[in-house]
């Protein structure tokens, strides 16, 4: 198993996680980052990191087990 | 579309040294690594106000002595800003609206389809898409779009500093009148002069000018990337036939993504200035030196887009920088995603066999902080 996590204070909810990989990633009200889901198997490992990759100011991190 | 040769050229000796039209010397960025650094980098700047800050032109430095909008602002002010900005611009909100494209682009083909055989797809399709989507997300009346479209081309042409003041003073006119009325709408206008404005969150001048900024940056880029587009897969037919034949949409995503990287029609933002040194892959910047970072040479950097002047819409391009990377990333992103999506997958079905109407060398090319075309004869049943 993956881990997602969250750089404090960096997101400025610019959402490209969500467009990329929407089982995982939503925005909240105030158009930040919720982690929808922590924890990714390895078959969704992929997309995970495409979204990881999205960010354009690095702001998740996908950690490994 | 492509860069110019001389960009491969200078490729080999990074970074090259340009001078500014008032003499200021500035890095050419061009390499994709080194321009995402100096999008996300804390040690450079984006505040225009800065001495030393490059600008292209004087008519470019007409806003300088102004309160500055989100694009030419460095934290905290620019958090603060787009903080209030991002919630109308979510992924969620901006899904919403694809009933409201699909039926726009079905009408607009329509009209095609009787106006045809022969068309110009720039003015009787392409802008009309993304005016009418800024339109809807911003609540503005639809009879004003016409209007808006003139005023915000020449706010982003390459025009006389007093046609582009001028321009800019009607739209900003528009907005300073609807600051005097009741703002009780749920329209994002409405919305942010009441939750924003009218508590002093944000000053009403920078409303206005971030009123501008919303509307010229939604209005032109979209449709040049259509336009543009267009022109890429009649050169990579095989593209444009796939797409055609993709009944369940499956191909349009990752499409669109490689339409954007090959297009890069915002080729003119990333103007910067380093507040302390920079190392970029070949040499260090110094600091308070003036950085132009190339988005289009980036998105066709060899080193990280393999054969990166053949448009493949299988690739995964999802990394470019045809939106920019850093804070200042394209806040209506994902409505151009949505624009875009929606009007390759219905323009390749409904019209699979079409065609340029002149030669590619015949089309007149608009040149300004957005690229695209003056026009776009085409044949749509041939």
């Amino acid at each position: 198993m993956h881990r997602i996590e969250v750089v404090e204070g960096k997101c400025i909810g610019a959402g490209n996680c969500v467009d990329v990989a929407e089982d995982y990633f939503d925005q909240g009200d105030d158009a930040l980052v919720i982690v929808l889901k922590e924890q990714v198997p390895e078959g969704d490992v992929a997309e995970v990191e495409r979204a990881v990759k999205a960010c354009p100011v690095a702001a998740l991190r996908l950690l490994g087990a | 579309m492509l860069p110019p040769p001389r960009i491969a050229e200078l490729r080999e000796k990074q970074p090259a040294l340009v001078r500014m039209y008032d003499g200021t010397p500035a890095a050419l960025v061009l390499d994709y690594d080194d321009v995402t650094t100096i999008m996300m980098s804390p040690d450079v700047s984006d505040d225009g106000r800065a001495a030393g800050f490059p600008y292209v032109s004087e008519a470019a430095r007409h806003n300088r002595g102004k309160r500055p909008t989100i694009d030419r602002l460095d934290p905290p002010e620019h958090d603060i800003q787009r903080a209030m900005l991002a919630p109308f611009f979510t992924v969620k909100r901006i899904k919403q609206m694809r009933p409201f494209f699909e039926e726009l682009v079905d009408s607009l083909l329509d009209e095609l389809e009787e106006a045809g055989p022969t068309v110009d797809l720039v003015t009787q399709f392409a802008r009309h898409i993304p005016a009418a989507g800024t339109a809807e997300l911003m609540g503005l009346p639809s009879e004003d779009i016409p209007r808006f479209l003139e005023l915000s081309e020449t706010y982003q042409s390459f025009g006389s500093a007093e046609e582009i003041a001028a321009a800019g003073a009607e739209i900003a006119e528009y907005f300073e009148r609807r600051l005097a009325e009741p703002a009780d709408g749920d329209d994002f206008i409405s919305m942010l002069i009441r939750e924003q404005v009218r508590p002093g969150h944000l000053a009403p001048d920078q409303f206005v000018r971030t009123m501008i900024l919303i509307l010229t940056g939604g209005f032109d880029t979209t449709a040049n990337t259509i336009a543009l587009g267009v022109v890429a897969m009649m050169d990579h037919r095989e593209a444009w036939e796939a797409l055609a034949n993709d009944a369940d949409d499956e191909l349009i995503a990752a499409a669109v993504e490689e339409i954007v990287r090959y297009t890069s029609t915002a080729h003119h933002a990333v103007f910067r200035l380093t507040t302390a040194p920079v190392q970029l892959s070949t040499a260090e910047l110094p600091a308070d030196h003036a950085v132009i970072a190339s988005q289009m040479a980036a998105n066709h950097d060899p080193k990280k887009f393999e054969c990166p002047h053949l448009l493949d819409i299988e690739r995964d391009a999802r990394t470019h920088v045809g939106f920019g990377m850093g804070i200042h990333q394209c806040l209506g992103q994902h409505m151009a995603r949505l624009a875009l999506q929606v009007t390759f997958s219905k323009l390749t079905k409904r019209f699979p066999r079409l065609e340029l109407a002149v030669k590619p060398e015949e089309l007149t090319p608009r040149i300004g902080l957005v690229h695209g075309l003056m026009g776009l004869p085409v044949r749509l049943t041939p």
